[in-house]
C-alpha cells in the first residue's frame, strides 16, 4: 500500500469513528425510547445488543468506504488534513456522545 | 459435568478482563514507540495485537452478556447496590462498543504506520493521544467492571 492510500484509510477510519460513535448513541437512546425499534434490532440476530453490534459494524465499514471515497476526491475531508486535529475532534465528539448515557440515565 | 461446564463458561467470561488489559499494554507500548521509538515494524506488532485482542475481548464479552448475564442483573438489581447495574452496567454496555472501535482505528494506525509517517511529529502526537485515551477508556471499563462485579457480591448477600 503506498503513503497516500495508508494516509486515506487512517483519516477515513477516523472519519468513520465519528459517525459511529453518534450512530452508537442516538440507537442506544431510540432503543430506550421506542419498543418497536429495539424489536427492530432484536429481529437482527435475537437480541438487540448483537443487532446493535451488527449495525455498527455495517455502519463502520460503510462510514470507511465513504469516507475513502471523500478523501481521496478532497470532498469535506482534505488529502493535506491535519490528522492530528481530525484525531482531537474525534476524541471530544466521542467524550460527548458517550457522556450523554450515563448523563441520561442520571436525570430520566 | 454440570459442575464443569459452568467453570469453564465463567472462566471463558472472565477471560475478557484479560485480553483488554493486554490491549492495553499494546496501547501503552504503542504511545512509547510513539513518542520515543521510530520501528514501524513494532508499531506493526502493536496494532496488531490491539485489533486481535480487541476483537477477542468484543466477542467473549458479548457473548457472555447476551446469553449469561440475565442472572446477575438480576441478583444486582435485587440487592442493595441496584444502580451497579441501573448506571454503570447500562453505561458499559454503550462505552465498550465505541471503545472497541476505537481500539480497531487505533490498531489500523498502528498496522499500516510507515518510516516516513514517523518522521512527522503530528503523525506521532496521533498515536500518541489515540493510545493514552484508550489506556483509559480501558481502565474506565475495568474499574465499571469492578462495580459490577462489587454489585453482585452484595446482592447474593456478601460483604
Amino acid at each position: 500500500m503506498d503513503e497516500e492510500t495508508i494516509k486515506f484509510t487512517q483519516i477515513s477510519a477516523l472519519f468513520s469513528l465519528i459517525l459511529i460513535s453518534i450512530a452508537n448513541t442516538l440507537i442506544t437512546i431510540g432503543k430506550e425510547l421506542s419498543e418497536d425499534f429495539k424489536n427492530f434490532f432484536v429481529a437482527i440476530t435475537g437480541h438487540h445488543w448483537t443487532g446493535h453490534g451488527v449495525v455498527i459494524l455495517i455502519l463502520f465499514i460503510v462510514f470507511m468506504a465513504l469516507g475513502f471515497v471523500l478523501v481521496k476526491r478532497d470532498i469535506i475531508l482534505k488529502k493535506d488534513m491535519d490528522i492530528y486535529k481530525l484525531a482531537l475532534i474525534a476524541i471530544i465528539i466521542m467524550a460527548i456522545v458517550d457522556a450523554m448515557i450515563p448523563l441520561s440515565l442520571l436525570v430520566l | 459435568m454440570i459442575k464443569t461446564q459452568n467453570v469453564i463458561i465463567t472462566l471463558a467470561a472472565s477471560a475478557h478482563v484479560f485480553t483488554a488489559i493486554l490491549v492495553m499494554i499494546g496501547a501503552i507500548l504503542m504511545f512509547g514507540e510513539s513518542l520515543w521509538g521510530g520501528s514501524p515494524k513494532r508499531l506493526r506488532i502493536y496494532g496488531t495485537v490491539l485489533i486481535v485482542f480487541g476483537a477477542l475481548t468484543y466477542l467473549l464479552a458479548g457473548w457472555w452478556y447476551v446469553l449469561y448475564y440475565s442472572a446477575d442483573k438480576a441478583i444486582i438489581t435485587g440487592g442493595e447496590m441496584a444502580w451497579a447495574h441501573t448506571l454503570v452496567m447500562e453505561t458499559k454496555e454503550h462505552i465498550f462498543i465505541s471503545g472497541f472501535w476505537f481500539a480497531i482505528v487505533l490498531g489500523i494506525f498502528g498496522y499500516f504506520a510507515t518510516e516516513e509517517q514517523l518522521n512527522n511529529p503530528y503523525y506521532r502526537k496521533t498515536i500518541a493521544l489515540l493510545s493514552i485515551m484508550l489506556v483509559l477508556g480501558v481502565l474506565l471499563l475495568e474499574g465499571m467492571g469492578g462495580i459490577i462485579i462489587a454489585g453482585l457480591k452484595l446482592g447474593l448477600g456478601g460483604v
